[in-house]
């Protein structure tokens, strides 16, 4: 599938989130390597440094990407407190002469300083200083915070300089992580002997309020929307304020069909509406929201 | 030798100050009345004038003030941050809590005089990060997100020059602190952009029966029995379904307290202890202070000294939390 | 998690010396003792200017106050910089907020002198309605120092001394009251308190023995499954 080239938009699929087994991996990333319209591939464990344990497709998967004409970013971890989660990503700024390497914590922007490199949804940019600041260090990509409104983006983006910005608009949203792994925890078992039981929920475990409604979904030491982001109505807004980078975050649903449909409607080829109709009636069956972009709770459809 | 380490006490208003300073704070934080800060209550905090009274008070007993702006500005309008940060060297305020790093690049650059903390709310949870910090902006103390061990606080201390500061007692956090936006996913607000979280103007009490149910922008957050402690409806402490189970999925309502390890604090190279609370009244600030006094005093002699403080604990229960590895 | 029910005062026992008060009070007609309250207020207003700022926007609601052993409820309604106290009659629901606790608790409570949180939390006070009107007016009470014995003697003026010895003697008067109404309750709560220790006993050593089959039963579960992974 080719992209049209009057668009300067581009399409690019997030780090994987969820814990699948190595298999199930390969496979998802070697048919979006073949099949997905996408420009940007990031990979790599944002979540939990016990998972990547005996988990060696990387290279396998890079390769593939590559050959297929994607640019390959290696995400890092968004929180570090251990010699473990340190040492992964000493391991991955290593890589930093071959890969742009994604920064999901401070340490991770220390480590990259002076080379160029990409900024994570898991770094605090709030604002033009902040932005700024960054960029001076090396940033060359930057995802913004899940929570910003488009009051906000529309600002950032006046203010960038030197890097791109990019914003996610398909998939839930990361929401909380912690120390304490809740996975686990909802199994009765704790972080140290936690038997990797996050791999039993492809998409993340739902959370419930005890009158039966669904909120969130934990995903081991994360806490994600229950409700999936989609900004598809907003993508023509985004691109006008100067934004041209755009997440799709991975879930085990098609999405390769996902990706042609953003793909689609960034291109004007069907309309945002046609799209999210779409989406919603063939692909999968989900409750959607876009209410931090509109300033308001993040669970939150708000019809334009 | 560790120096005697330092009671950091919380002023939500200008009598919790002085209730906080006559109880035995070495040092005292507060926040301007706007969304500068991360405990952005109505009807709490200071004025620029309080905030004047308050540093005299203080100062004249010989105890710091330390000024919280540990909220992220906003884009498009960062004034009132920038005002606060002014404000702050104007009053020789002992230190600014800080945690955006827009922030933290333009106190560094304006008031190099000025020293600067990082708050709780920028997480900074590993040697490296807190290395970066210090080196990037000249930050003198890290406020260590609660999230790490005794243990790890010990192995982060050994490889930095600047002094750590743990949160000792009150509210307990079960999240990496500025990384969460559960808050806003439900309400709109949230601890970074806001400084406000499972804010009030969204919280609603329901008697059913014997049963009080809370809830959170019409979210059943908690149910709670007749003979149960009732819990503050903070999403990340209710009752929730996962896996056919109901239960306190992320944590119970719960107060944090760490009076049983001071003294494994203090040896892990901890330089202070934060108590948290700005929101909570004189009564409890009277406390909480005044024990703590006594048991940092203790601690700091190799003594280990328990006081109960059950009346004070959310819940009716405490914990130490992520200090001790078997919490996670 | 147990109740603290040994070491805590019952803060909502019917027979206070507001109770007796109450009775005392109950066929006087409202409004001198209204015009006292509202007296002690609008000192309160000329006092602490800095408390009356922060309840600016507050301005317009009202909070219904009812204390359990007093024979009226107070509604306490919020003008801008001014406030209006009125009894009304128990049957009385509608306002933004509604307070519910003894009498004394209230008063300690406006005195800073106990913890408004600790007493929700252990459910000595009981609140309705608009979360965040009820929390300003907590934190803007609780923002100066306000003695309200200090308040009233201050807002007599000239008759300081007189009542000053008056409130001193109300105060003996409390104080033994309070004692013996404090033994009167007892002995009615002593047998059921007997009864909710030993539930209470009971339920933990319940507590315990399931908390040692979740043990085993995880243990089990880990054997389980490193025996399936190995078959694997």
């Amino acid at each position: 599938m080719k992209k049209s080239p009057a668009s300067k938009s581009k399409l690019s699929i997030g780090p994987l989130l969820f814990n699948w087994s190595a298999d199930k991996v390969r496979d998802f990333y070697y048919k979006i390597a073949d099949e997905a319209p996408v420009d940007y591939v990031y990979v790599g464990e944002v979540v939990c440094s016990k998972r990547a344990y005996g988990k060696d497709y990387l290279p396998d998967v890079i390769e593939r990407l590559e050959k297929a004409g994607k640019t390959v970013i290696i995400s890092g971890l968004s929180l570090i407190m251990d010699d473990r989660d340190a040492k992964m990503d000493k391991d991955n700024t290593e890589l930093a002469a071959d890969y742009l390497i994604e920064a999901n914590d401070l340490s991770t922007i220390g480590l990259l300083s002076g080379k160029d490199h990409a900024i994570g949804p898991f770094v605090n940019i709030y604002n033009e200083a902040a932005l700024n600041y960054f960029e001076a260090k090396g940033a060359k990509r930057i995802s913004l915070p899940h929570e910003l409104s488009a009051h906000s983006l529309k600002a950032l983006s006046k203010a960038a300089v030197s890097s791109e910005l990019e914003v996610q608009v398909f998939g839930r949203l990361p929401l909380a992580i912690s120390a304490r792994c809740y996975h686990a925890r909802a199994n009765n078992l704790n972080k140290s002997g936690c038997q990797y039981v996050c791999d039993r929920d492809a998409d993340g475990l739902t959370v419930d309020t005890t009158d039966g409604v669904p909120f969130l979904v934990i995903n081991g030491l994360q806490t994600m929307s229950y409700t999936y982001c989609n900004l598809m109505a907003e993508l023509k807004d985004l691109t006008a304020m100067g934004i041209n980078n755009f997440r799709l975050s991975p879930h085990d649903v098609d999405m390769v069909k996902i990706s042609n449909l953003y793909r689609q409607c960034l291109d004007g080829k069907i309309t945002a509406s046609e799209a999210t109709f779409v989406l919603e009636d063939d692909v999968f069956n989900a409750e959607f929201s876009n209410g931090f972009y509109h300033g308001k709770p993040g669970l939150e459809q708000v019809d334009i | 030798m560790n120096k005697k380490p330092e009671l950091v006490c919380p002023a939500g208003t200008p009598a919790a100050l002085r209730i906080a300073v006559i109880a035995g704070a070495d040092a005292v934080y507060l926040g301007l009345c706007d969304q500068t800060n991360a405990r952005n209550f109505p009807g709490l905090n200071f004025s620029e004038e309080e905030l004047a009274q308050g540093v005299d008070f203080a100062h004249e007993r010989g105890v710091k003030v330390l000024l919280a702006v540990n909220t992220y500005a906003k884009a498009g309008d960062n004034k009132p941050w920038i005002k606060a940060i002014d404000i702050a060297a104007r009053l020789k305020i002992d230190a600014v809590i800080l945690a955006d790093v827009g922030l933290l690049d333009y106190a560094h650059r304006t008031y190099p005089d000025l020293r600067l903390h990082l708050s709780v709310q920028a997480a900074a949870s590993n040697a490296a990060s807190i290395n970066f910090y210090a080196k990037e902006f000249n930050v003198r103390r890290v406020v260590l997100p609660r999230v790490l061990s005794v243990d790890e606080i010990k192995a982060i201390n050994e490889k930095i020059k600047v002094e750590t500061e743990v949160l000792a007692f009150g509210g307990m956090c079960p999240m990496a602190e500025g990384h969460c936006s559960m808050s806003s996913y439900v309400t709109g607000q949230s601890p970074n952009k806001d400084g406000i979280c499972s804010p009030p103007s969204h919280v609603t009490y329901e008697q059913l029966g014997t049963r009080l149910a809370t809830k959170l922008a019409g979210l059943t957050i908690n149910n709670f029995e007749e003979h149960e402690q009732v819990g503050y409806p903070t999403l990340c402490k209710g009752r929730f379904m996962a896996n056919n189970r109901t239960g306190y999925l992320f944590e119970s309502p719960t107060s944090l307290n760490i009076m049983t390890i001071l003294p494994e604090l203090i040896d892990a190279g901890v330089s202070a202890f934060k108590i948290e609370g700005r929101q909570r009244s004189k009564a409890y600030i009277k406390a909480v202070v005044e024990n703590f006094r006594k048991a940092v005093d203790a601690a700091a002699e190799g003594r280990k000294l328990i006081i109960p403080m059950d009346h004070l604990y959310e819940g009716g229960e405490d914990t130490v939390g992520a200090y001790k590895k078997d919490w996670s | 998690m147990g109740i603290n029910l040994h070491n805590r005062k019952i803060k909502n026992s019917v027979f206070s010396p507001f109770f007796v008060l109450g009775k005392l009070i109950k066929p006087l007609p409202k409004l001198p003792i209204e015009l006292l309250m509202q007296h002690v207020a609008t000192t309160l207003e000329i006092n602490h200017p800095n408390v009356m700022r922060r309840l600016e926007s507050l301005s317009g609601k009202e909070f219904l106050i009812c204390p359990l052993d007093f024979p009226y409820k107070i509604m306490l309604r919020l003008n801008h910089k001014s406030l209006k106290i009125k009894l009304v009659d128990y049957t009385c629901q509608v306002a933004d907020v509604t307070i519910i606790g003894s009498f004394d608790v209230l008063l300690q409570m406006l005195d800073g002198k106990t913890d408004g949180d600790g007493l929700f939390f252990d459910r000595s006070i009981m609140v309705k309605g608009d979360t965040s009107a009820l929390l300003t007016l907590r934190n803007a009470m609780d923002s100066d120092d306000i003695n309200l014995k200090d308040e009233i003697i201050r807002s007599f003026g000239i008759f300081k001394k007189p009542i000053t010895e008056f409130i001193n003697l109300t105060d003996l008067i409390y104080y033994k009251l309070d004692h013996e109404l404090n033994d009167l309750n007892r002995a009615l709560m002593e047998p059921l308190m007997l009864r909710v220790k030993s539930v209470e006993a009971e339920n933990s050593e319940l507590k315990e023995k399931l908390s040692m089959i979740e043990k085993s039963l995880s243990k089990s579960n880990k054997k389980l499954y490193s025996m399936s992974r190995r078959l694997k």
